[in-house]
């Protein structure tokens, strides 16, 4: 998080959650798109990676590269602040839908998995906002 | 991002709206003009087909290579660069009505010398509209329609979510 004291928030969930959020928020947007393009035909269907990336960022295994200049080629484990969400068009010719590969119920699924993971990081942003507003205030927490 | 980007999504859902309906507009007008014999142009009416295309034209994967170098993993003891897909903003579109398109196949004759727009032979021009289609249409159009309510329901409630951190 850019401008924001990292002493304070690097020890939390917070800049994950955040990572998470956008990553749901574009999710959002690419099974709405999705959606919306059920009934045109030739449409390719998106999707969106990310916790695959994170996981890779998280795992403690491989070698790190550093980046110490914009023009680098990032190499090996990703740090978790570069870990971004990669739209893709999975490799899938199949006709679904008779006009493209769009399975609704599918994409209705994933909507749902989706605003329920969106739901989940939010309530997790909001406690740990709690927590740490009760550390600073020394208030006893539960 | 993350607001605007969920102001977005629900933009996306109403392209699908807008495109639902205009496709619901087309079949109300066949079903409705299905005897229609006469129009402006001359001729019976010709049945009116709504044409979809996503509203990103460009073929993502084209643009993806254009503007962003790639490596590729040859062996496994490679090392993978992860940033090869950067993300773009503008990648979802929604849908687009990119027109809409008359029917060309000739028009139903029915055998009706009374008629005042039968031909010399005593056939009358038809539109050429089966009601059954119409109908089959209009239930996947009202279908993609509701789908299309509820994934901006399902957006309208992610940000209700994000206010209440």
């Amino acid at each position: 998080m850019p401008g924001i004291p990292n002493f304070i928030f690097g020890k939390t969930k917070i800049p994950l959650l955040y990572k998470s959020m956008d990553a749901y928020s574009m999710r959002q947007r690419s099974i709405v798109n999705n959606i919306a393009n059920v009934s045109t035909p030739g449409f390719r269907r998106t999707e969106v990676k990310f916790e695959e990336e994170l996981k890779k960022a998280l795992g403690k295994r491989g070698i790190k590269g550093y980046l110490t200049n914009p023009k680098h080629i990032p190499v090996g484990r990703p740090s978790i602040e570069r870990v971004k969400p990669i739209p893709y068009m999975p490799k899938d010719d199949s006709l679904r839908s008779g006009l493209n590969n769009v399975d609704i119920d599918h994409e209705m699924a994933e909507l749902a998995k989706n605003q329920i993971r969106y739901a989940y990081a939010t309530r997790l942003m909001r406690d740990s906002f709690n927590k740490l507003r009760s550390s600073i205030r020394g208030e006893y927490v539960r | 991002m993350t607001i605007r980007g969920l102001f977005s999504a629900i933009d996306i859902s109403a392209t699908g709206l807008t495109a639902q309906r205009t496709k619901m507009n087309a079949i109300a007008s066949n079903i409705a003009n299905k005897d229609a014999t006469r129009t402006e142009k001359g001729g019976p009416y010709r049945r009116k087909q709504v044409i979809f295309r996503p509203g990103e034209r460009a073929e993502f994967l084209t643009i993806l290579k254009k503007e962003h170098l790639k490596l590729k993993r040859t062996t496994k003891t490679h090392l993978d660069n992860e940033e090869t897909w950067v993300k773009r903003e503008n990648i979802f579109q929604g849908v687009k009505v990119d027109k809409i398109a008359e029917d060309t196949r000739p028009p139903r004759l029915v055998y009706d010398p009374d008629h005042p727009d039968a031909d010399e032979n005593g056939f009358v021009a038809y539109p050429n509209i089966d009601i059954v289609t119409e109908m089959v249409n209009m239930i996947a159009a009202s279908r993609a329609y509701e789908a299309n309510v509820t994934a901006m329901n399902a957006s309208k409630g992610m940000m209700m979510n994000a206010l209440e951190i």
